[in-house]
């Protein structure tokens, strides 16, 4: 990959994955807020933002994230399974990704309830104790998330069989070629 | 991902003669077979919690806490 493309890729990786985080952050203050509001009409406020947010931010920067990440791995030295770091983190964000895409029509649907609840002709002042907020799955999303977060800065060494293959290959391709050129071919 | 290039595992058990890696797998590292540890560990206490019903019911569908 030339260096301009992987500086554009690694630039757009690293937003798209930090937006997440930071998108996941204001989702779990949401939810937070859903969860312990005693007004109605901010619950219901609450869900819907949650909806927008999840829709419009988390789920595109999710899947930007995923998708930068996988054509960064491909097209550098590190490859997409050959050291353990990146195929964990790669692991982690697909099951993220997953969960999210899984997890948003239910988000819809409680918002959507919540609306219809407050636009019915002559609603009563409803309770939404049984909704409550949305916690679990922003909070272990962002454990997780940054747990990729810190794979990607320390990248602890290890490499997988198919990497050390690999290695052993281009090592001895290395090898060949140097041997060849010392010897004047 | 990253700026820097990737080192050569493995490296170090490298022969100083020859400059060649060791002929078989070097295994696992440990930090790999610790963190799937942690994680199976977490995933059966979620199980185990959700099957006694240690979990409050809450959030959409009524499956998170």
């Amino acid at each position: 990959m030339p260096p301009g493309v992987r500086r554009l890729a690694l630039t757009v990786h690293l937003t798209c994955s930090v937006g997440w985080i930071g998108a996941a952050i204001a989702y779990l203050a949401l939810g937070v807020w859903a969860a312990t509001a005693r007004d109605a009409e901010a619950v219901r406020a609450a869900w819907t933002a949650m909806e927008v947010t999840g829709w419009w931010a988390i789920v595109p920067l999710a899947l930007a994230a995923l998708a930068s990440g996988v054509v960064i791995s491909l097209g550098t030295p590190w490859g997409l399974f050959r050291h353990y770091w990146v195929l964990i983190s790669l692991a982690l964000t697909a099951l993220c990704a997953v969960v999210l895409v899984l997890h948003m029509p239910t988000v819809s649907a409680t918002a959507a309830m919540l609306r219809g609840m407050g636009a019915a002709p002559g609603a009563a002042p409803m309770s939404h104790g049984g909704v409550g907020g949305d916690l679990f799955h922003p909070a272990a999303g962002l454990i997780v998330l940054l747990t990729v977060a810190v794979l990607n800065v320390y990248k602890p060494r290890g490499l997988t069989p198919y990497g050390w293959r690999k290695q052993r290959e281009e090592r001895a391709a290395t090898g060949v070629a140097r041997a060849e050129r010392d010897a004047g071919w | 991902m990253s700026e820097t290039q990737p080192m050569r595992d493995g490296g170090e058990q490298a022969d100083a003669a020859t400059g060649r890696g060791p002929t078989t797998y070097p295994g696992t590292p440990r930090w790999v077979r610790v963190s799937v540890g942690l994680v199976v560990v977490l995933v059966v206490l979620l199980v185990l919690t959700t099957v006694l019903g240690l979990h409050t019911p809450g959030g959409p569908g009524g499956h998170g806490f």
